[in-house]
């Protein structure tokens, strides 16, 4: 029933080294959008942390 | 006497507010993850990937997640996915004699004849089977409803290349079509706990848990942490995620690379499984319990931010039971300090949740455009108006001039509530999912469920979790049922 048997057939075991492959263009790609987006993230908490400062700073100054 | 006494209380609730003010520091440090991550590190990178889906009755979900992963955007040939079968007793066998057909060459069958023991179990006998083979470089280990998009894997071994990093994980989100007011609270529990809290950890250093819904391992890092996973407690992703950085390797989290998976669409599916991952927690405690707070034995462990965030979250309901003691007790001995403490206990926790909430919506907006009003009412609805008597005042119970309290009075009474809200909802919590598991019905669950919080639900489940540890319930793995409902959601 299993397919137990069929493990071991595979490839060649050497390991590939980390080294460029095809696939360069679409790595920058998603390198240039996910570090984007951190900076992204960044920011937002810079805004949203300033806007809570304020409030509560308001908040402490008028209570 | 009553100094000391008075003393003791308003430690209780430095105690008490443990919690908040960690998960308030995790999200203050996750903005530097723009500044500082692992991403100038990583390579163009595509070694040969294992998928290891463990698989019991999962024939519903089995099809749908083999197609997902069949259809990623990867170098042809260079992944692999071996479906480890305990035993099912469903019509799982022939769904997978139907993917062998379709996909031929790359998708096994790994059939255990005696199963049941679980799941770390049943991801060994792949494990094992892969690293005999040979053919793959990483092992991805992941539940076999998870779906992977396109580019996933992609983003995840490029973190790889660096040879320091044994580990990856993804941001698993929660995929149920049509979501459900439980699944989308739990859609944005896991912004705060996954994509906010995993990138804070990221900059502290070290990760608490690579989910084991997606779970990525070079095969060095997997032969030096012995080649297997843990099967001693019921946490077996969290153990991994602990040994590949006690063997010297890093632990990382790519908020970047997204799957998706179905999640419990009931109080009590949700409480089983919480209570496993709870329990999980605690007996990955006890286990390196030589190692927490001694920075000598362990970087990690050592750290002592990571260990009072750790067991701020592991036994969260005693330091919220202890914050709430220790405002009735200052409410007796006294009350205007009591007001003064409540006042800026919940103010701070308003704020705080103010700049959380906010926050995790600029982290995540797709899935806070699904779930805003499930991100506003997270901690429900009667908590936010705590939040609000401690912030604006509300007469008569927050006029600053609190009395001893003489008699059973109303005001007493609801002041008295109002202290110790934290442990009165966790306990109405459990009313929730006692309703829920005798089998009330939506319309009388979900707006209970907004009133009372989720958070608190959370707090309630650790709670259930901590007394089935000391009681030493059975090691079981209570598998939470899937339907098939996930979707990949843009």
């Amino acid at each position: 029933m299993g397919q137990d048997d069929k493990v071991g057939q595979g490839e060649d075991p050497n390991l590939t080294s980390p080294t460029p492959t095809s696939g360069e263009s679409i790595y920058e790609r998603l390198q240039a959008e996910d570090v984007a987006n951190e900076r992204r993230v960044f920011w937002s908490e810079v805004g949203i942390a300033a806007a809570i400062a304020f409030l509560a700073i308001a908040y402490f100054i008028l209570a | 006497m009553t100094d000391a006494l008075t003393g003791f209380c308003l430690l209780l609730i430095v105690v008490g507010m443990v919690p908040t003010l960690m998960a308030f520091a995790q999200f203050v440090v996750i903005g530097w993850h723009g500044l500082r991550n692992h991403y100038s590190q990583c390579r163009d990178y595509t070694p040969r990937v294992a998928f290891v889906l463990p698989a019991w009755n999962e024939a519903d979900v089995l099809g749908s997640s083999i197609d997902s992963l069949m259809s990623i955007d990867y170098p042809a040939g260079a992944w692999r996915i071996y479906v480890v079968d305990d035993a099912s007793t469903d019509h799982t066998p022939d769904v997978m004699r139907e993917k062998m057909a379709q996909y031929e060459g790359s998708v096994f069958h790994l059939r255990r004849e005696k199963g049941g023991q679980g799941k770390a179990h049943t991801l060994n006998h792949g494990i094992r089977l892969i690293l005999e083979e040979g053919w793959a470089e990483a092992v991805m280990i992941m539940d076999a409803d998870v779906l992977f998009e396109p580019l996933t894997l992609r983003r995840m071994v490029r973190h790889l290349a660096d040879p320091k990093v044994g580990g990856v994980t993804a941001y698993v989100k929660e995929g149920s079509y049509p979501g459900s007011l439980l699944s989308r609270y739990i859609a944005f529990e896991y912004i705060t706990a996954q994509a906010a809290a995993r990138r804070a950890q990221n900059v502290m250093g070290g990760l608490a848990c690579m989910a084991g819904g997606a779970q990525l391992h070079s095969r060095e890092n997997l032969i030096a942490i012995g080649g297997a996973i843990d099967t001693t407690t019921l946490a077996e992703d969290t153990f991994t995620t602990f040994k590949t950085q006690l063997a010297g390797r890093r632990a990382l989290f790519d908020a970047n690379a997204i799957v998706w998976a179905e999640e419990p669409d009931s109080v009590t599916a949700l409480w089983k499984q919480r209570v496993r991952w709870g329990r999980g927690n605690l007996q990955i405690t006890k286990a390196f319990r030589e190692l927490w707070f001694h920075p000598n034995r362990s970087a990690l462990f050592g750290n002592i931010g990571f260990g009072i965030l750790w067991f701020s979250v592991a036994l969260m309901p005693a330091f919220a039971l202890l914050g709430s003691f220790g405002l009735v007790g200052l409410y007796y001995l006294w009350p205007a300090w009591a007001w003064e403490a409540f006042s800026v206990m919940w103010s701070f926790t308003f704020f705080s949740y103010l700049f959380q909430t906010l926050f995790s919506f600029a982290i995540d907006p797709a899935a806070s455009r699904r779930a805003w009003f499930e991100g506003l009412t997270f901690p429900g609805l009667l908590a936010i108006a705590v939040m609000v008597t401690a912030v604006i005042g509300l007469k008569p119970f927050a006029d600053g001039d609190w009395k001893h309290p003489q008699y059973w009075t109303l005001r007493d009474i609801a002041v008295q509530v109002i202290l110790g809200w934290t442990a009165i909802s966790t306990a109405l919590a459990y009313g929730v999912y006692r309703l829920d598991k005798a089998g009330a019905p939506k319309w009388l669950r979900d707006p209970l469920l907004v009133l009372v919080g989720y958070g608190p639900l959370l707090c309630a489940i650790a709670v259930g979790a901590i007394i089935a540890e000391v009681r030493n319930a059975d090691l079981k793995w209570d598998k939470t049922i899937k339907s098939g409902k996930a979707r990949i959601q843009t």
